[in-house]
């Protein structure tokens, strides 16, 4: 089964004739079922949705707007003090910073190597399906597990990385305790586990490229990196950037890896929103201020979610 | 993945061949990082504590030993995690499945584009601010550390994978099919289950085991919401970090163990994961 | 789909307000109290279930080992559940804002916890049954733990925990170098360092001396430093952590660490400094006594054999060791307290610390440091001297007295943390005063 790379465009489905006399079966209850088939079928998920969603939403922008930390006195109303302390908070501005570039190395690195691993996969070789069953395991394997395996790696007194570097006559590497060395460290640990993901979505999008431009190029004797950077690339936009845009809202999000390799540390070097918050809510107990950092980090996603569908459409419509 | 034609057929020249083995390196070198991460993870699991530390280190030339896994196993009751992990990442998928199926169907059938964005919130809200809520929430009802918490709390991650995935199959299926269903008698209801459903199996068994993987890899709810009881494997390896050391070994051999049945699911199912992580990505 | 958002609205707003009102309802604070009499009977709560829950820090194969014999002894039925310290310093909170009594016993931190803890009523009085004659066995003897110990487990004048173990600090070096380096135990934080400086060879893989170096892990060693150059963390209510004794002590750790550390010391976690004088790295560090049995383990350590133990250096206002412990407390929303105590003064019974000691754990209790049977079979007497010497001295505290110990305890470590890039004394001093700044925010918005 070939994975779309686009949505079949599909002429929306013509509005069921609501309660269609053909249709209506027996009495009243399987009427309503029938009738209203478009509502009834997701009740389930939409009281989900609603079950789990609605308190935690609430419960955050209740605590936002008060300050308890956890003790038998009730939350004490603050209104939108907590939301102030932070634009004077510089941990939560260095959080912000650090999230982008995290974030914004990890994705670059993931999509320029996802690319690069689709190009690579989507020609024809003997071993393809197993190589590339073996490509995909980073990104399915256990992250707190595979955590664990990276910090005994870098670590400074058993890590295999600064052996391996001293060996070819490099600098020992203790990446993750140098303050200018971690994020990039993380970021690379990031890209190891999500490249897999770039390369299937890219690779999907190849699969399902025209092949007009390729007969013309062949006509006119272009050369194959000719091909590759006026035709390719490209074509491959929307698909590189529906890529980019779902690596952005998880990355943003990253926790296990950090949380468990370094915690933040060293300092506050690696300490992401995402981290920030953790540590004001489940450290410290600041479940006011903490709720006012998760209301800025969510409030981040879906400004990101946003502008990447937005950006999306545009591309979508212009080629 | 079959349609991968290109313009030129290669024919086996030099050329081609010098360009196979520049293919086959660059292969080597994309597969290399994975290769090493996994190969010192089980090399360390099979490794006495001594020469875990030892460097320049022992590759191949260690003594193995079964001793951390034995260790492991002894310290922990390694059974009940593993079936806390099987039985909450089984529960939850099927009932993402359950939950996500009709839901997908509408959106894929009548367009439902609200539906499906107010579903993806879901996906969108850090789950960093659902832990102390849900600790709240699951003590006051008395299900705090239960199986149910934890398996209303993967929901979280197994449904909208679910709903992004079936969509996809659900839309795929042509619409004169479901409107034969619905002239033929069958009834709205009756075409999701009698015609949609059937038609999409494929589908199901790819959303499923994603669900089943992403769950049985989730670390964050079962830190906070499981108790001895209900752990899961992720979070048991850190049973073995102490306050004055840390057993690599063990919890090598663990995280060995934790990866192992994701890996072998891989080698069986990689056509849906392939499609299933595609799919759930695209949307 | 719209019009479900307003009554969604209005059930989301109704359950916050339901379950904050459901906790502030039950607004009694002090927890339980005791309302037995008569004799002490071990079987007074036969047929009781109890949960404790607890970090496991190395004590719980002892205890689960002997757990049977509790349960004979009481007819209480206990079930233990266990979890690493990070975990569980996360996760108890938790459990304890969300009123959580599904388990009775638990374990506190007082150094770390304290404050917190005290200030949102989470913290059982215990006092009312150590004197309780009815409650505690005639044997019980909590005179047996040390005044330094009595006063890690007192938070305000009051007995909130009984420890489990018994932290202080010292200096592990190595004696074989020391000899090779012709010179006597040093004393003084100049000595070590001198003597630090002389074996410091990078060239050769071995450095001079190991400390930790992760902001919120350095408190502990640093306390150290810090009251042996006559500062304190708090002084009369002021955050002191950037006086001029404690930026004497902040060059003093941060020297050591830049000039003789090993590298990548400013991400050290706490285990690294032991590993890396186990695997014969480093000469001395600086750290909690609770390394002694795999440093001395030829299994683990390529230095076993060769370790010397000495006292904390002494500066100017003298060696300032600590004392600090895990201890079992009782959950203040326990549905069993009273049977919690029972396990409590079990575990903690001179009998288990005996058996503890003997397993080379680090008692709370004089008795089994005294005991014959350890005496005899001591496999370190050097180190059991050090650490019987450190905790009548202990003086310094950990960890800043402030709530929230954590965010106090990260606060304070991040000076310090930053002190290992070697910077110099103005810098630290700028450094210090914003650190000095957040934490008296801390200590103000205290109640």
């Amino acid at each position: 089964m070939s994975a779309p790379h686009t949505r079949p465009t599909q002429t929306p489905p013509e509005r069921p004739t609501r309660g269609k006399r053909g249709t209506r079966r027996g009495g009243g209850f399987s009427w309503f079922t029938e009738r209203y088939d478009r509502f009834v079928l997701p009740a389930p998920a939409f009281l989900l949705v609603v079950l789990l969603l609605v308190f935690p939403v609430a419960f955050t922008l209740y605590m936002s707007l008060h300050s308890w930390n956890g003790g038998l006195r009730p939350p004490e109303f603050v209104g939108l003090d907590n939301f102030a302390r932070t634009l004077e908070d510089a941990r939560f501005w260095g959080g912000v910073l650090r999230t982008g570039y995290f974030v914004g190395l990890a994705v670059g690195m993931q999509v320029v190597l996802g690319v690069a691993a689709a190009l690579v996969f989507h020609r024809k070789f003997v071993g393809r399906g197993a190589a590339r069953a073996f490509f995909l395991f980073p990104m399915i394997a256990t992250p707190a597990a595979i955590a664990l395996v990276w910090k005994m790696m870098f670590d400074p007194t058993l890590g295999v990385l600064s052996y391996l570097s001293q060996a070819v006559g490099g600098p020992p590497i203790t990446w993750t305790s140098d303050p200018n060395l971690v994020i990039p460290a993380l970021a690379m640990i990031d890209t190891w586990q999500w490249t897999p993901l770039v390369m299937l979505i890219v690779l999907a999008g190849l699969a399902a490229l025209p092949h007009e431009p390729y007969e013309a190029a062949r006509i006119d004797g272009a050369g194959e990196l000719r091909v590759l950077f006026s035709i390719t690339l490209p074509l491959l936009r929307p698909v590189v950037l529906t890529a980019a845009m779902f690596r952005l809202i998880d990355c943003i999000k990253t926790f296990d890896t950090i949380m468990i390799i370094t915690a933040g540390g060293p300092g506050h070097s690696s300490e992401i929103l995402n981290l920030y918050a953790f540590n004001q809510n489940l450290s410290f107990l600041n479940f006011g201020y903490g709720s006012a950092l998760l209301v800025w980090l969510t409030l981040l996603v879906f400004g990101v979610a946003i502008l990447l569908t937005i950006a999306r459409r545009k591309g979508a419509t212009s080629s | 993945m079959t349609s991968s034609d290109q313009p030129r057929r290669p024919r086996m020249r030099p050329r081609t061949v010098l360009r196979m083995i520049a293919l086959y390196a660059i292969l080597l070198i994309l597969l290399l990082p994975a290769g090493f991460v996994f190969f010192w993870m089980v090399s360390s699991s099979l490794k006495q504590g001594v020469d875990i530390y030892t460097m320049p280190p022992k590759w191949l030339s260690f003594e193995p030993t079964l001793d951390n896994y034995e260790r492991a196993f002894e310290r922990t009751p390694f059974l009940r995690y593993a079936f806390n992990s099987a039985f909450i990442a089984t529960a939850s998928s099927l009932l993402g499945l359950a939950i996500g199926l009709p839901a997908a169907y509408t959106i894929a059938r009548y367009n439902q584009k609200r539906l499906a964005v107010s579903l993806l919130t879901a996906r969108l809200l850090p789950a960093v601010a659902f832990l102390v809520p849900f600790f709240i929430l699951f003590t006051q009802v008395g299900l705090v550390g239960s199986y149910p918490a934890l398996i209303l709390a993967h929901l979280l991650v197994t449904f909208p994978l679910t709903v992004f995935i079936m969509v996809n199959f659900f839309e795929a299926v042509p619409s004169e099919l479901y409107e034969a269903g619905e002239v033929d008698g069958a009834g709205k209801i009756g075409v999701f289950f009698r015609i949609a459903l059937p038609l999409t199996k494929t589908g199901m068994v790819t959303s499923g085991i994603l669900a089943f993987i992403f769950s049985w890899n989730d670390f964050k709810m079962a830190l906070v919401l499981s108790n001895a009881e209900t752990r899961t494997l992720p979070v048991a390896v850190y049973n073995f970090v102490h306050e004055a050391s840390l057993e690599w070994g063990p919890m090598m051999a663990y995280a060995t163990v934790i990866t192992v049945p994701i890996i072998v699911l891989t080698l069986l199912a990689q056509k849906h994961i392939v499609t299933g992580m595609t799919m759930g990505s695209i949307k | 789909m719209r019009k479900a958002t307003a009554p969604s609205r209005v059930i989301a707003v109704a359950g916050a307000l339901a379950v904050l009102a459901a906790g502030c309802s039950q607004n009694g604070t002090g927890g339980p109290s005791v309302d037995v009499t008569g004799d002490f009977d071990w079987k007074r709560f036969d047929g009781t279930a109890l949960s404790v829950y607890i970090p496991d820090t190395g004590q719980a194969e002892v205890l689960n080992s002997r757990l049977s014999e509790f349960e004979d002894l009481t007819g209480i039925e206990v079930e233990i559940e266990t979890a690493d310290v990070t975990s569980y310093r996360q996760n108890l909170p938790v459990r304890l804002t969300a009123r959580a009594d599904d388990f009775d016993v638990m374990a506190t931190f007082p150094e770390v916890d304290g404050p917190q803890f005290s200030a949102n009523g989470w913290y059982v009085p215990l006092d009312q049954y150590i004197e309780h004659e009815s409650v505690t066995a005639p044997d019980y003897d909590i005179d047996d733990f040390g005044e330094g110990v009595r006063n890690a487990m007192t938070v305000d004048d009051e007995t909130v925990t009984v420890l489990w173990e018994m932290q202080t600090d010292l200096v592990y070096y190595r004696k074989d170098l020391l000899r090779e380096a012709g010179l006597d135990v040093p004393e003084t934080f100049e000595e070590w360092e001198a003597a630090a400086a002389q074996i410091h060879d990078p060239s050769a893989d071995m450095y001079g001396f190991a400390l930790r170096g992760i902001p919120y892990q350095t408190t502990t060693p640093y306390s150290s430093f810090l009251y042996a150059h006559c500062g304190a963390w708090v002084e009369d209510g002021q955050a002191a952590i950037n006086s001029p004794e404690a930026v004497d002590a902040y060059e003093t750790y941060g020297r050591w660490g830049s000039e003789y550390g090993p590298p990548g010391i400013t991400g050290f976690d706490w285990p690294v400094p032991s590993q890396q004088f186990a695997q014969g790295k480093v000469f001395a560090f600086l750290d909690v006594n609770l390394f002694v049995g795999d440093l001395e383990d030829p299994a683990e350590s390529t230095v076993a054999g060769d370790i010397g133990y000495a006292p904390v250096p002494a500066g100017e206002c003298g060696r300032a060791p600590f004392i600090g412990g895990w201890g079992y407390a009782i959950n203040p929303f326990a549905q069993q307290a009273d049977a919690a105590w029972y396990f409590i003064q079990w575990a903690t019974s001179a009998e288990i610390n005996l058996e503890m000691k003997l397993d080379g754990w680090p008692s709370p209790r004089t008795s089994a440091w005294d005991s014959e049977e350890f005496q005899a079979n001591d496999p370190t007497p050097e180190f059991t001297e050090v650490v019987i010497e450190s905790t009548e001295l202990a003086n310094a505290q950990m960890n800043p007295p402030v709530a929230p110990g954590v965010q106090a305890r990260e606060i304070a470590g991040y000076v310090i943390h930053r002190s290992l890039e070697g910077l110099s004394r103005s810098e630290l001093q700028e450094i210090a005063d914003q650190q000095a700044e957040e934490l008296q925010e801390l200590i103000d918005a205290a109640p």
